[in-house]
């Protein structure tokens, strides 16, 4: 009895000090809920859009040196192509060696109910421009979409996707010689509408300023002699219009897509801007030309997808483009192209007719791995001044490649590209064929835009 | 005739049937159709976007997903960034102001759930991480009930006219789910405590309900397919553990699971991770059925 008094108390007192440890009055300080994170009440990181950059490099190798490629040019395009005569922008995998192609920075974010808004730049040798910077709204009723700002044109397939979403490394030919080295990419407005179908179906037109280089053009020009003017442009330039559609059939997805443009094109040339250097047999004892035409481009795009499973598919994309140019010719030469008078600035009709059309093959067979094979052609379906026919412009340029890419993740990719190209001429007006090796890197940090298909 | 045809006319078009437009649902995956197919039955038209079979990360925004939301009235998606990849540029292109995250029309079931794994820092070198945490808690049969009623709320919410028919047929779906849940609970107790590997963190929530013990997975970080060395690694794992089975998706290569499988004598488990993934796995109780029947085995 004593033996479990005894021990009631000692497991009693060591109750008493367990519970008086438990209890120990803690001081309660009032605490804020949150820890502090960001230093102003009044912050707004919360608001930051999304930023995202994208590095674009390369490392090329090509048959022909650089001197020698910057005086060739695709033929029956003399002014296109931003790379030559004195233009300041310079095209992707420019030289051999190292190339920083560009640093484009996107900023994106919704506005308020209404709208949202997107900026995206680009750093690079050429300085920094504006890619695209548009407002687009968010709640419009009816299936309408309204964009405005500068941005890139939603004709064709190709046109309206950032060189980063690209599967090659760079611009096919149609649209290198028929919209230049910046695409065709205006300040200017978009409407498009989806329609409440059961299959995809759009149509978008758009308003622009029409002031690309190589089928359009805006600047008033006149001859050396200003015999010859040319009014600038009193309003949008250039008009566009395109129609979309798209249906599945079990793992195929075909898209199908025709667009049209039309404007006038308005481009003047005298030496300073061709340069000696750049003088063809063609153009020798030429002070300057011009074109002011009424300018038509046709697209048609088709794209098939086949999806083997969840990680591999094997895709076609191809397009072609036709321009219709009719106008006037301004020629101020040395030696008179229609004989009369030693520096004759004549104004003859002008009437041409371009085409360009390119098909690519894609492969992804493992989850990193893609393998693709392009054929991009362009050349001179007509080109008469003066109603007379000029026989010795190409009907046929075209280049072939192959390219294998890698992509460690969704943020980096290598891509190894060859390009056999036929489409250079030098000054004699020889065909210089050339052999290209690009070793591109594409690595991005940051808000990564998911891409549409 | 003429008369009889325009009685028919007039009462076809005096029937509600004709006047009610039913609501549009369209799902980013499978496994929301079955829920939305249970509350909504014949009173809702219901689409989803994502084959059941393909990787949930990566699915490819195709034009005919355009076409289906902007005919939505309601755009339910799973939520917790899994469809980071893919929603954003359909929504972009599909002119539909009623689905724009939000608003009424817009449902993000992950809302409703506690998510697991949120990270305390996020950077990429962690391969695809999801800052919001795992988005892949529809695999534990738990976290059905909360997003069915989240489902069945919103279409009270849109389409209030047949309110009490989602609010029985739901109540009816969580008592038929509670049913199975006690069945899968019990058919789960022998899986308590069992060490396993997984290629991607696609089951942790089914892991962390039944109590088993994650100790790797075959991809070295998410979204990153296996490495040579992170597969030794895996093996001096498997050396020191007593690794049960290896759970491996149906949209992954298997090459790497396969082998550790064959060589350690350890029991490779495919397991669906949404409704279609595989054959069997019709709606979201075969889902479960198929899940539990394949770990339990």
């Amino acid at each position: 009895m004593k033996k479990c008094l005894f021990s009631c108390i000692i497991i009693l007192c060591l109750a008493n000090i367990l519970f008086a440890q438990e209890t120990e009055p803690t001081e309660k300080k009032p605490e804020p809920k949150k820890a502090i994170s960001e230093g102003s009440p009044f912050s707004q990181v919360k608001f930051n859009p999304d930023l995202a950059l994208i590095v674009d490099m390369s490392a090329v190798y090509r048959s022909l040196s650089d001197d020698v490629l910057e005086k060739t040019r695709i033929r029956g395009f003399d002014h296109s192509g931003g790379d030559d005569h004195g233009h300041n922008h310079v095209a992707a995998n420019a030289n051999i060696g190292f190339n920083l192609n560009y640093a484009e920075l996107a900023l994106m974010a919704t506005v308020d109910p209404y709208f949202e808004l997107a900026g995206i730049f680009h750093a690079s040798p050429s300085g920094f421009e504006v890619e695209e910077a548009y407002f687009k709204t968010t709640s419009l009723p009816g299936g309408f979409g309204l964009k405005a700002g500068k941005f890139l044109s939603g004709f064709g397939k190709l046109n309206g996707q950032h060189a980063h979403q690209w599967d090659f490394t760079d611009r096919p030919l149609p649209y290198y010689v028929i919209f230049g080295d910046e695409g065709l990419n205006e300040p200017g407005a978009q409407l498009n509408w989806v329609a409440p179908a059961d299959f995809f179906l759009t149509i978008g037109a758009e308003a622009l300023q029409g002031t690309n280089e190589t089928s359009f053009g805006t600047r008033k020009f006149h001859d050396m002699l200003n015999l010859q003017r040319v009014g600038g442009s009193k309003g949008p330039n250039a008009y566009t219009a395109f129609i979309k559609t798209s249906f599945d059939a079990d793992d195929l997805t075909v898209v199908l897509g025709a667009s049209g443009a039309m404007g006038v094109a308005r481009r003047y040339h005298d030496l300073n801007d061709i340069g000696l250097e750049a003088m063809t047999v063609e153009t020798l004892g030429c002070l300057g030309e011009g074109i002011r035409a009424r300018t038509w481009v046709a697209g048609a795009e088709l794209v098939m997808k086949y999806f083997i499973d969840s990680n591999r598919y094997v895709s076609f994309q191809g397009e072609g483009l036709y321009r219709i140019q009719q106008g006037r010719y301004f020629h101020t030469a040395l030696f008179p192209v229609n004989g009369s008078g030693i520096v004759a600035t004549p104004k003859l009709s002008y009437h041409a007719r371009h085409w360009g059309a390119y098909g690519q093959v894609l492969v992804k067979p493992f989850l990193q791995w893609r393998f693709g094979a392009r054929f991009d052609a362009a050349g001179t379906d007509m080109f008469r001044v003066a109603g007379a026919r000029k026989k010795n412009e190409p009907a046929l340029l075209y280049r072939a490649s192959g390219m294998v890419d890698y992509h460690p993740s969704e943020f980096s990719l290598f891509r190894l590209q060859y390009n056999y190209d036929r489409s250079r001429f030098n000054r004699y007006n020889h065909i210089k064929p050339g052999h290209e090796v690009v070793l591109q890197a594409n690595i991005s940090i940051g808000a990564h835009g998911a891409h549409p298909f | 005739m003429k008369k009889i045809l325009l009685v028919a006319l007039t009462l076809l078009m005096l029937s509600p049937a004709a006047w009610a437009k039913s609501l549009r649902v369209v799902v980013a995956y499978p496994y929301i159709a079955s829920i939305v197919q249970q509350i909504g039955k014949d009173r809702l038209k219901v689409d989803f976007l994502a084959r059941g079979d393909y990787n949930p990360h990566t699915i490819v925004p195709k034009p005919s997903f355009i076409a289906k939301v902007r005919n939505a009235d309601l755009l339910i998606i799973n939520g917790a960034q899994l469809e980071i990849g893919w929603i954003p540029p359909l929504l972009k292109q599909a002119n539909n102001p009623a689905v724009n995250p939000g608003g009424e029309g817009f449902l993000e079931l992950s809302r409703y759930i506690e998510l697991i794994d949120v990270p305390t820092s996020v950077s990429r070198s962690q391969g695809d991480v999801h800052p919001d945490g795992n988005p892949h808690f529809y695999l534990d049969p738990q976290n059905i009930p909360p997003a069915a009623s989240a489902i069945a709320d919103r279409l009270v919410k849109l389409d209030p006219r047949n309110a009490s028919y989602y609010r029985a047929n739901c109540g009816e779906f969580l008592a038929k789910f509670n049913g199975k849940l006690k069945e899968w609970n019990s058919r789960l107790q022998k899986c308590r405590g069992m060490e396993v590997i997984e290629y991607h963190k696609t089951f942790d929530y089914l892991l962390h309900r039944y109590n088993m013990h994650l100790v790797g997975t075959v991809e070295p970080l998410p979204g990153i397919p296996p490495t040579s060395k992170h597969i030794n690694k895996l093996e001096s794992i498997i050396s020191t553990v007593k690794v049960k089975c290896i759970l491996h998706d149906v949209c992954h290569p298997d090459d790497a699971s396969r082998h550790l499988s064959q060589k350690h004598g350890i029991r490779l488990v495919v397991l669906p991770h949404d409704v279609g993934a595989v054959e069997e796995a019709r709606d979201i109780f075969m889902l479960f059925d198929v899940i539990v029947r394949r770990l339990a085995e």
